[in-house]
């Protein structure tokens, strides 16, 4: 980066006098964000433009130092130099501190973890910054939310349980929640921030992220698309939330991660799962889910019915294999009530819950582990 | 005696296709017998089409969609053995969901049981346990927190855990012979040239079933023994995926 660069796309005279060879990083983090603005006059074609574009890819490549073999995965470093965050500097802050108690952390948890839990690649701040702990903590969150709900409702259709592992580890759910945590966001350019005379140390215990929407004038907000420069608010807090997960792990190890994971993530929230699903064609559905499982064929019977000739019809239908019945519906036409029907029946099968099924994460080798139901799968049609 | 009309839309038109009707016994499938109160006679009624035999309402032969490669599910005496070998005897498995783990949706059109969940449970746990090899090995990193090393390059990890490894270790244990699956398509069409296992399906279905006998093991010893069973036959040993991974990870450009 050199002083003309900024120069010309400035051009204020104020700003030049700001510049200092201390803020190396505030004006890396500026030229990213003039490189957008570059964009609109593209045309213009300057040499600095240019220049830009290869720092921008430059720095967003070569995070780690890789080892000759790229599976001794104990010699992998930081690039970059970048500092550590002191635990005295970390556990003197009082957002920090107060996050700490908020989540009931243990005591192993550092101020320090915490700290860099809350730093993004895109902060441009001198500490190191939280990507390897959220790609760590993505990978937890994953498995165990996949495990409850596998365990939980062992039939679920394999695309209706991914959606509800979406439900909860999404970037959107997981910046919802970490904004229920009271979390503050700090998308301020270093730049900025070093306007403001506040330096890295000030701004800990902040979500620190440099966002993609910048405010150009009011009413007119820019989008920012480029590497990883600028990311999204949900993007940054969803780190945060992931990399606190490996933070748990780190401390404390996979047992406490995945109890983190349950009061925190899995608990609180409840899906209404029979709202989830819907079926294409559910009579025929249920027909060969019948068959496949050797029960008779299906066979819709009225229960009860009332002004049929009338404009507000009611009829029950209910769906019978056998003398068993699978389910029952109601419609303004029978059409609708065995269709209803078969869907009620459906959902009454894919949505079985074993009673007291136990987590296979939940065993520990002192006491037998009693088997988790294996489902035969989905029927396809 | 009835005979059920061919719709429209079934109808040959003359290049392609021709309707055959009558009591042709060379046909072995494709039956579909009409009982009469008297006698008890079957008509065949097919229509072909690029000399595949095909006609709606008619049902396929059993026999014909549960064979593989000359084994018919639920397979002979051979079809778990490899399965049983690459277990051991510590982490035995019950034979029908060994069987379920060697069978893939693809086969049969989903009527027997298949691995579809057990794959993305073990794969979701092999990676968990991966990244948990990876982060916790001996390191001088000044950033480690609490010993644990977490600045490394995503993509090494993923490949531990990826179909394009899994699928070598399959072959090396040998289970790939007895995988029932069908294959999407073995040879391009246009050129008659063979295809790779990427695109015929096969990458992804073997690397599967040892997806599901990760997460098949974690459903029935929990979560302990199958994070031994990792370490002990997937993380080192013969089948250990770091040196099948170390041939098979190119690094992005």
């Amino acid at each position: 980066m050199s002083v003309n660069a900024l120069r010309t796309n400035c051009g204020s005279a104020s700003l030049r006098a700001a510049i200092s060879a201390q803020s190396q990083r505030a004006l890396a983090s500026l030229n990213s964000r003039s490189a957008g603005l570059l964009l609109k006059n593209r045309n213009a074609g300057s040499l600095s433009q240019k220049r830009f574009q290869t720092t921008a890819t430059a720095s967003s490549k070569a995070t780690y130092k890789s080892p000759e073999n790229p599976f001794n995965f104990g010699a992998y470093a930081r690039s970059e130099e970048v500092e550590a965050i002191p635990e005295s500097l970390a556990s003197k802050i009082p957002a920090l501190r107060a996050l700490h108690a908020r989540l009931g952390l243990s005591e192993k948890f550092l101020y320090s973890t915490l700290a860099r839990a809350l730093i993004c690649r895109s902060s441009n701040v001198k500490f190191a910054d939280n990507v390897g702990l959220a790609n760590f903590g993505k990978s937890v969150l994953s498995f165990y939310v996949y495990e409850y709900f596998l365990v939980k409702y062992p039939r679920l259709p394999h695309k209706v349980l991914r959606h509800v592992v979406e439900l909860y580890t999404s970037l959107p759910a997981l910046s919802k929640l970490g904004t229920s945590w009271g979390v503050e966001p700090d998308s301020r350019s270093s730049f900025t921030r070093y306007l403001a005379e506040q330096s890295d140390e000030d701004v800990l215990g902040r979500l620190l992220f440099t966002e993609n929407l910048v405010q150009q004038e009011p009413g007119v907000v820019q989008v920012v698309d480029s590497d990883k420069n600028h990311v999204d608010f949900n993007e940054a807090m969803a780190s945060f939330v992931r990399s606190l997960v490996a933070g748990v792990y780190a401390h404390g190890g996979l047992e406490e991660a995945r109890d983190f994971i349950h009061k925190y993530i899995i608990l609180p929230r409840k899906v209404d799962m029979a709202s989830i699903m819907s079926f294409d064609k559910p009579t025929r559905e249920l027909a060969v889910l019948c068959s496949r499982e050797g029960l008779e064929q299906p066979v819709s019977r009225l229960l009860a019915e009332t002004g049929r000739y009338s404009k507000a019809p009611v009829f029950v239908v209910g769906v019978f294999s056998g003398s068993s019945k699978l389910g029952e519906g109601q419609g303004a036409s029978l059409n609708e009530a065995r269709t209803r029907a078969a869907v009620h029946a459906l959902k009454a099968w894919y949505l079985y819950s074993p009673i007291n099924s136990q987590l296979p994460s939940d065993h520990n080798e002192s006491t037998e582990f009693k088997p988790a139901f294996i489902d035969t799968g989905a029927v396809v049609i | 005696m009835y005979l059920r009309q061919i719709p429209r839309s079934l109808r040959p038109f003359q290049p392609l296709g021709r309707l055959v009707v009558g009591e042709s016994a060379g046909i072995s499938h494709g039956q579909l017998a009409f009982k009469s109160q008297q006698t008890q006679q079957v008509r065949t009624l097919v229509y072909t089409k690029d000399g595949v035999v095909r006609a709606r309402g008619l049902k396929k032969n059993e026999e014909e969609y549960l064979t593989v490669n000359g084994v018919t599910y639920p397979g002979n005496e051979d079809t778990l053995k490899d399965a049983k070998t690459f277990l051991g005897e510590e982490y035995s498995l019950p034979d029908p969901v060994i069987l379920q783990t060697i069978t893939h949706k693809s086969f049969a059109h989903g009527k027997k049981p298949y691995n579809e969940k057990l794959a993305i449970l073990g794969k979701e746990f092999l990676r968990l346990q991966a990244s948990h090899y990876a982060v916790s090995q001996t390191n001088d990193n000044p950033h480690a927190i609490n010993k644990h090393n977490f600045d490394i390059s995503p993509q090494p990890i993923e490949v531990l855990s990826s179909s394009v490894a899994l699928h070598e270790v399959c072959k090396k244990t040998g289970i790939h012979k007895n995988i029932f699956w069908k294959k999407r398509i073995s040879e391009n069409t246009s050129t008659g040239q063979e295809l790779d296992a990427k695109f015929t399906g096969e990458q992804s279905v073997f690397a599967r079933s040892i997806h599901a006998l990760i997460g098949a093991i974690l459903l029935r010893h929990g979560e302990p023994k199958a994070r031994k069973f990792i370490s002990e036959k997937l993380l080192s040993g013969p089948y250990s995926l770091i040196s099948v991974s170390e041939k098979v990870y190119a690094p992005r450009p």
